[in-house]
């Protein structure tokens, strides 16, 4: 017979599981079918502070710095300097998002990810100007462990005393952000950690891309997106331009010290990276992509197995030039150069 | 005597202890290697080795270690079970757990229940000279080796993400480091472990006693041992002894079974005369040995068990060119891997691949590959890919069904092609071959474009090559589609695992014929 002793031991021991349950309940393992998680949400909530963030809020303008050096730290940060030092982007006791590319994990000299001495670099900067905490990340392709370590980055990030989480695919991270004027999308999820940033930085690394021709900082919004990126593929360059009107970055430091021109985006041959030693810096991904691609540019793929020469031959630049996010001609932009 | 009884348990606790931390412990794909032991309980077990040795026609060097454990049951008979394995210690926890809520299982068994495991190991011998490892399944360090990966893992792994841990940061010192474990099949360990422990309600002791056949071989090498338990002259016959042995290995009379006795010394500390000592062979008085040996009929039941179920595994009879076709084409074995009938014949079973796995892809088989093949790890595209830098997998293998293979960390710069190919085992033990089905990809069927395959393919030269479409009804100009270069391709499932379509892949990988090693390379 149970005792009524032994039954209210086993209904708290119950209860204390019940009591798990919830906390277990949150992090599903299954993506929520797409009507949940496509629940629009027409007002943001104050935290979500890149939905409320407007385009080069520190009056930049239509600049490109592009500067050139052996060692891609200090390039870098000349080319930040070029446009003002980043005391102009990163205020004291800011929160600091890095979003370099980590997808892979091929290594830091395939030119598949973005160089970590950029990386630390960077936030050594932030840090310089203020910053309260600096966060590095990206959403890989190859497990967050492999591409983190191999790319470098974790501990370049880390040794400049900026955190780097791995982010998981674990749904209740991601926010549902939807495109008002969007042509290929009416919403998509985004990374909570990264739309709650004060300050975004973009840093992505340049290289080729077998679908897009190129992928430079427009493309590099991919590493915030949640869901099913692969689907997005029939529709890329719309989507690309959709999601660039809606999140966008403070600011854009592309890293061409290295670029890979043939077998992106993974890379894996060092042979397929050429030397550059350039760094890219602006405000607005479409201008900087645009000088980046462009003979009258950086034009850093004139030379590869299928080349650049003007960044009308990438659909998804054009798509982001028409959607009104400023001008791309190379001749209206206020080109800053630096040799070192 | 308390203090040995406590000095026992002490030991036994910390070696449970050591198991489960070890379970936590991985060789993810950013360790070079992993600073711990993860397998060495499966190497411990003299039945396993002899049983795995005997299916492999192999000496495995690694096992025999196992000899140590085969000496401590010459000198100590089962003591192994009662001092070192992870399982007995389990179930003595739990027994434990149940004392304190007022329940005692008894000890007292049917005469047949204790012969059963000499029944079982004859039967799983018999099975290994035909070349069949089933030993794996009954093995201890298998079965919690597979309740640790395929239960207690996912379950920590949950816990850990339900208060905003990342396990997968923990990769960096060797601890877990899995994404998301969550095991095909797993279920069944749970049940096989939910219904150990619901027979060790009813009587102490039972696996151990009933089917544990590495405790058999033990109990067979303790028959002979030289310390054992024995009585002195102050014995009242009180009969405590009897009633309080978790092993039910002292009979009424004043008798120690030594295949039994696990030298826990339960009676020792509790005999109120204390009349029980540890003696050496021939020293100490005597005791008989009413030990539950198989007679004759028993053994020959035990062979013919064996024999019976020697065709319900073996596909060796119709040759290896009609056993290979008729084989299950999906069976992805790990990179590595040996040739499939010598892999299944040196897989014990335990686990630790599946639980190594750094993106979840190896997953359990139960029936799907037939019987021989329950418990054995598959690559599963869809759950989880082969990471290209990683070799995990054969770093946790025991026994080397699955060879560590070399796979560099990062490539030198101004490598050659052929210099890389080389350099990476990935490119030697190749698992299966990608194809697209051109029926479901995207570019194919529907002329739209996409190439996440093509982008993900892992290899530096691209095994997938996009190639124009002509001919496609309403494809815009310019669309490329994938198309699978066989003698590049190393059937990592990465194209399959990141295909966007719904359900089922348009690109698969498919088991190579033969065996999985490339000729290539003169291997």
């Amino acid at each position: 017979m149970l005792s009524r002793r032994r039954f209210l031991k086993a209904a708290a021991a119950a209860a204390c599981a019940g009591a798990c349950m919830p906390a277990m309940h949150s992090c599903n393992l299954e993506p929520s079918d797409e009507e949940g998680a496509g629940e629009r949400v027409k007002s943001y909530p104050p935290s979500l502070k890149r939905l409320h963030a407007k385009r080069d809020p520190k009056g930049v303008g239509d600049v490109v710095a592009a500067a050139t050096g052996s060692k891609p730290g200090l390039t870098a940060r000349v080319a930040v300097e070029l446009l003002g030092g980043m005391g102009r982007f990163v205020g004291k006791g800011q929160s600091v998002l890095i979003k370099p590319n980590i997808s892979w994990m091929t290594g830091r000299h395939s030119g598949a990810t973005t160089n970590p001495d950029v990386v630390h670099e960077l936030c050594l900067m932030a840090f310089e100007a203020g910053a309260s905490a600096v966060t590095v990340l990206d959403r890989t392709c190859n497990s967050a462990q492999s591409s983190y370590e191999r790319s470098g980055i974790k501990a370049a990030a880390e040794a400049a005393g900026a955190s780097a989480p791995y982010v998981s695919d674990d749904d209740s991270g991601y926010v549902e952000v939807s495109f008002p004027g969007g042509r290929a999308l009416k919403s998509w999820s985004f990374l909570r950690k990264a739309l709650e940033a004060d300050v975004y930085i973009s840093a992505p690394v340049a290289k080729h891309h077998s679908l897009t021709g190129v992928t430079l900082a427009l493309k590099n919004v991919m590493g915030i997106m949640g869901g099913n990126r692969g689907a997005l593929h029939r529709i890329m360059d719309k989507a690309l331009a959709d999601a660039a009107e809606v999140v966008f970055p403070d600011l854009v430091v592309l890293d061409a010290s290295r670029v890979l021109v043939d077998h992106g985006p993974t890379g894996g041959n060092p042979r397929d990276a050429v030397e550059r030693g350039i760094v890219i810096a602006g405000v607005n991904p479409l201008q900087v992509d645009a000088y980046a691609v462009d003979s009258e540019g950086a034009g850093l793929f004139t030379t590869a197995p299928s080349p650049v020469t003007s960044w009308r031959d990438i659909g998804h630049i054009r798509e982001a030039a028409e959607r009104g996010m400023g001008t791309a001609e190379i001749g209206t932009l206020k080109i800053l150069t630096r040799k070192i | 005597m308390r203090r040995l009884l406590k000095a026992r348990k002490a030991l036994q606790t910390a070696s449970a202890l050591f198991f489960f931390a070890l379970s936590f412990a991985s060789a993810g794909p950013v360790l070079e290697a992993t600073p711990f032991p993860m397998h060495v309980y499966s190497l411990l077990d003299p039945a396993s080795a002899a049983a795995t040795m005997l299916a492999a026609r192999a000496f495995i060097a690694a096992m025999a270690v196992s000899l140590l454990t085969l000496l401590s049951a010459a000198a100590f008979g089962r003591a192994f079970c009662g001092f070192i394995c992870p399982l007995g210690a389990l179930l003595d926890g739990w027994r434990a757990i149940l004392a304190a809520i007022g329940r005692k299982p008894g000890n007292v068994l049917p005469p047949w229940a204790p012969r059963f495991k000499y029944l079982l190991l004859g039967a799983l011998a018999i099975l290994a000279i035909f070349e069949i490892q089933a030993y794996g399944w009954f093995a201890p360090a298998s079965l919690l080796g597979r309740t640790a990966a395929f239960v207690v893992h996912p379950y920590a792994d949950l816990m850990l993400r339900s208060i905003g841990a990342e396990p997968a940061v923990l990769a960096r010192w060797g601890i877990m480091g899995q994404e998301h474990p969550v095991h095909a099949w797993g279920f069944v360990s749970l049940a096989a472990f939910l219904a150990l422990l619901a027979a060790e309600s009813a009587r102490s002791r039972f696996w151990c006693r009933t089917v544990c056949p590495t405790g058999a071989l033990l109990g067979l090498a303790g028959k002979f041992r030289l310390v054992r338990i024995s009585f002195t002259d102050s014995c009242n016959s009180c009969g405590t002894c009897g009633r309080v042995c978790p092993t039910g290995a002292i009979d009424s009379g004043g008798k120690v079974r030594d295949s039994e006795c696990t030298m826990c010394m339960t009676c020792l500390a509790m005999c109120p005369k204390s009349a029980l000592v540890l003696s050496a062979r021939g020293i100490g008085p005597a005791a008989d040995d009413p030990s539950p040996l198989p007679e004759r009929r028993a053994l020959l039941v035990s062979v013919l068990m064996g024999l019976l179920t020697v065709p319900m595994f073996n596909l060796r009879g119709m040759g290896r060119e009609r056993a290979d076709r008729r084989r299950y084409a999906r069976l992805l074995r790990p990179p590595g891997s040996l040739p499939e009938r010598e892999f299944l014949q040196r897989c014990v079973r335990c686990g630790q691949c599946m639980r190594a796995c750094p993106t979840n892809g190896l997953q359990p088989l139960l029936v799907e590959a037939g019987l021989e093949s329950a418990f054995t790890p598959v690559l599963v595209p869809r759950a989880g890919y082969c990471e290209f830098g990683c070799s995990a997998c054969g770093r946790a293998c025991p026994t080397g069904a699955i060879r560590t293979i070399s796979v560099p960390k990062e490539q030198g710069a101004g490598a050659s092609a052929e210099e890389i190919e080389r350099a990476n085992g990935k490119y030697r033990f190749r698992i299966g071959t990608a194809s697209v089905d051109r029926s479901r990809c995207i570019p194919w069927a529907d002329g739209e474009p996409c190439s996440v395959c093509e982008e993900h393919c892992p290899t530096h030269d691209k095994a997938i090559k996009m190639i124009g479409v002509e001919g496609v009804p309403g494809a815009a100009a310019g669309i490329r589609a994938p198309r699978v270069d066989k003698s590049k391709c190393i059937g990592c499932g990465t194209c399959e695992y990141v295909c966007p379509l719904a359900g089922q892949a348009a690109i698969r990988v498919e088991r190579l014929q033969r065996n999985s090693v490339s000729s290539r390379f003169g291997i």
